[in-house]
């Protein structure tokens, strides 16, 4: 493991990027017309999804296909006690609206446990193939559980408080959500418990010979994931203002793998960045042609192939190439002082 | 003939050629709309018209006509100089995927980027629901046309939504009329019922076992079967329908999955043994299934040209459509209900004397309009336009390279005769909106 002090040092340009990526999400409202601040909103969720993901496959080295059923657990749960919350007029006030939002991160977090307990058995393409599993099973049951969550209909009339109808006022909530809830994933990758994911995704065996219980923390991951996933879905639902199956749905989870791989798995931010990508790609090329899965398509397809790391994968590289030539001159120079 | 002219018969040509590639279409329509020669002298603003049906997903086949046809038609109202004589309409297309938040995505996108003044769409009533709260929210006038959930018009009722196709509730309700008449006439006392596992199948569903069990109690459901939509393997469900040994079955099944099923009941003989009366069998699919389709086997559509024959609208509308596409390419019911839909828009707002949402929303208010299915009037209380359902028998015409339904043992049940009894219903039905 890493000293604190070098690790700091190391983790300097990231943490510029974030500021400046932040600096640049405050101002979104401020762009003409309300579009934008929509699509801002979008990135930020299904941001936040993404970076959820990259929790399991980034730092615990697991895909995960089923991801997104945690981000329907979310967005139902938080519909559904938004429903019950509303007045007879259909109105629903700012208390009633923030509790019905935190409801969705703890019924994710039991979803994520009880699937967990038996996908942390396993590891590779057999864990990816059950947390598909896991989650085509409980789209299913949303899908077709009619007296309870309204099957394929899904959940209407999900519109928030006045205050927070206004796209600038919702978009500045879910931003500050988002921006605490990367915070806490932040404390967390860079925990002693964040460093054995680390191990886990590199070795397994040797950390389990050195003490760790691997279930155990892999659980623990998996359900901390989870709940990240069920808060980006508490936020969906009020800004789709409608919750459908879908959201539980593989293709959801696809979203959140191309985001992750479109931005870099390896470096924090990387999901939120390809969240940026992949959003803002969307919303401007739906506008011209229905080719999308053509595009977004060919897209992975050459990040796989010539960008395997990710946007920020790339970038990263480029600067550890540059610190490293500027280091390599700098002793160069030293050298020729000393001669 | 004119440059202007001649440009305009490539364009029309050029449409030929495409299959449901309506940007190409568009494109047309916008070259048109572009156009000085069909420019009004009093050319007033734009008017943006957003078009939210899928070409990907389930559905994507019964939207194909619409996607290319629609075009044509606004680029034929754009000549006469578009609403009211001097609104071009300029028509933006989105995919829908046949996914609720892809279409809730789409339309805030139509409403808030290309700032539209009205959505057609969509497919999927589950997709219609969703796009319903945005519609409502920005008070975007809002036509339906395929999507047929009861709940668009009466649980999910929103001002700004008008419906040109029967609901699920008035389809099941003149599938009962037809059966009720046929389980009479063959003593048929026992049925199965094969649906798609999703709003519009449940609801089809329960509309009919509800009606049937009024007219004819002692016809009984023996068994129900569910699909998930998008099955590509009916096997299963059509040896159950088989063992099962009923009378005759019933199935709430539409889009792609109708075209599978179809196919493979009738390779695997479930219809000589089993008889199905009341299966949506809309145009398209008369089209596409022409040589497999078993003949006898009585059907449901929503908006057959061949039963409105006579209407002037729908002369016109197979004339132009059949110029623009090639002589087989009869518009289908979808296309057809669409193009009824464009009608609509063009006379609520000859009607209101403006393009403003509010007015036009005002004047169709229980209005009467001149569709492909003659004079409709659309209900006060609901925005449901009174429009029939059609059941026939599967048969070999002499006049077309496809089977429509044989003329005389035709049911043309009427909305009134099926649709929710009565407005104080309705209401009580609706949701409060904030």
């Amino acid at each position: 493991m890493k000293s604190a002090a070098p690790q700091r040092a190391a983790n300097a340009p990231g943490r510029r990027f974030a500021v400046v990526l932040l600096a640049l999400f405050l101002l979104v409202p401020l762009l003409p017309g309300e579009f934008w601040t929509v699509v801002g909103t979008e990135i930020l969720i299904l941001g936040l999804l993404a970076m959820s993901f990259n929790l399991l496959y980034g730092y615990m080295g697991q895909i995960s296909f089923g991801h997104a059923a945690f981000f329907g657990l979310g967005a139902y749960a938080t519909a559904m006690l938004f429903t019950a919350l509303k007045s007879p007029d259909g109105s629903i006030g700012v208390p009633e609206f923030l509790l019905s939002l935190l409801v969705g991160p703890p019924v994710a977090a039991v979803g994520a446990l009880i699937v967990g307990f038996f996908c942390v058995r396993l590891t590779g393409i057999y864990f990816a193939m059950l947390s598909l599993a896991f989650g085509e099973l409980l789209f299913y049951i949303v899908f077709s559980w009619y007296s309870f969550t309204k099957g394929d209909d899904g959940i209407q009339g999900l519109l928030p408080p006045h205050y927070f109808q206004d796209p600038g006022n919702y978009y500045y909530l879910t931003l500050a959500i988002v921006v605490v809830a990367l915070l806490v994933m932040w404390r967390i990758t860079e925990s002693p418990f964040g460093y054995i994911m680390r191990t886990l995704r590199d070795n397994q065996r040797r950390a389990a010979f050195l003490g760790i219980n691997v279930r155990l923390h892999m659980l623990a991951n998996f359900v901390i994931a989870g709940a990240f996933a069920g808060l980006a879905g508490a936020l969906w639902g009020p800004f789709s203002r409608s919750v459908s199956p879908g959201l539980l749905g593989w293709q959801e989870s696809g979203i959140a793998v191309f985001m992750t791989l479109i931005g870099g798995a390896g470096v924090f931010i990387g999901p939120i960045v390809g969240s940026v990508i992949y959003t803002m790609l969307q919303a401007v090329v739906k506008m011209y042609t229905v080719y999308w899965p053509l595009t977004i398509g060919t897209i992975i397809l050459l990040i796989v192939l010539f960008v395997p790391g990710g946007v920020l994968g790339l970038v990263e590289k480029q600067i550890k190439a540059r610190q490293g030539r500027l280091s390599d001159g700098g002793g160069a120079r030293a050298g020729s002082d000393e001669e | 003939m004119t440059q202007s002219d001649r440009k305009w018969d490539k364009v029309i040509n050029d449409l030929k050629l495409s299959r449901r590639d309506f940007v190409f279409s568009s494109v047309a329509a916008g070259v048109l709309t572009l156009t000085p020669r069909f420019v009004s002298a009093q050319a007033g603003a734009p008017y943006k018209l957003g078009v939210l049906l899928p070409s990907t997903g389930t559905g994507a086949n019964y939207m194909a006509h619409c996607i290319k046809g629609l075009p044509v038609a606004i680029a034929e109202l754009n000549k006469r100089g578009g609403l009211l004589g001097k609104h071009q309409i300029q028509m933006i297309y989105r995919d829908t995927e046949t996914k609720p938040d892809v279409g809730a995505r789409e339309a805030k996108s139509l409403i808030l980027n290309d700032k539209v003044d009205a959505i057609f769409g969509t497919y999927s009533s589950a997709v219609a629901l969703a796009i319903q709260e945005i519609i409502h929210e920005h008070k975007v006038l809002h036509f339906a046309a395929t999507s047929n959930s009861s709940k668009i018009t009466q649980d999910n009722y929103t001002p700004y939504t008008y419906q040109f196709c029967p609901d699920s509730n008035m389809q099941s309700g003149a599938v009962v009329v037809a059966v009720a008449k046929m389980a009479k006439k063959n003593g048929w006392k026992s049925y199965v019922s094969l649906g798609q596992d999703y709003e519009w199948g449940r609801d089809t569903h329960k509309g009919f076992t509800g009606s049937l069990a009024k007219v004819a109690a002692d016809v009984k459901e023996t068994r129900q079967l569910w699909f998930k939509l998008g099955e590509t393997d009916f096997t299963s469900y059509i040896t159950a329908i088989m063992a099962a040994k009923p009378d005759f079955m019933f199935g709430a099944i539409a889009g792609k999955d109708a075209e599978t099923f179809l196919q493979q009941a009738g390779q695997m003989g479930l219809f000589k043994r089993v008889p199905f009366p009341g299966g949506l069998i809309a145009v398209n699919d008369l089209k596409a299934q022409r040589k497999t389709l078993p003949r006898g086997m009585i059907g449901l559509a929503r908006c057959p040209f061949f039963a409105h024959l006579n209407e002037p609208i729908m002369q016109a509308y197979i004339k132009r459509d059949r110029a623009a596409f090639g002589a087989d390419d009869y518009p289908d019911d979808w296309a057809c209900m669409y193009y009824d839909a464009l009608g609509g828009l063009e006379q609520g707002a000859k009607k209101a004397g403006s393009v403003s949402t509010e007015a036009i929303v005002k004047a169709l208010k229980g209005a009467t309009i001149d569709t492909c299915r003659g004079k409709r009037t659309f209900r006060d209380c609901s925005n449901q336009l009174e429009v029939p359902s059609y059941v026939g028998e599967v048969w070999d015409s002499p006049d077309y390279p496809f089977p429509i339904y044989k003329p005389d043992t035709m049911v043309v049940v009427e909305a009134k005769e099926v649709w929710t009894p009565t407005c104080a219903e309705v209401d009580k039905l609706k949701k409060k909106r904030a």
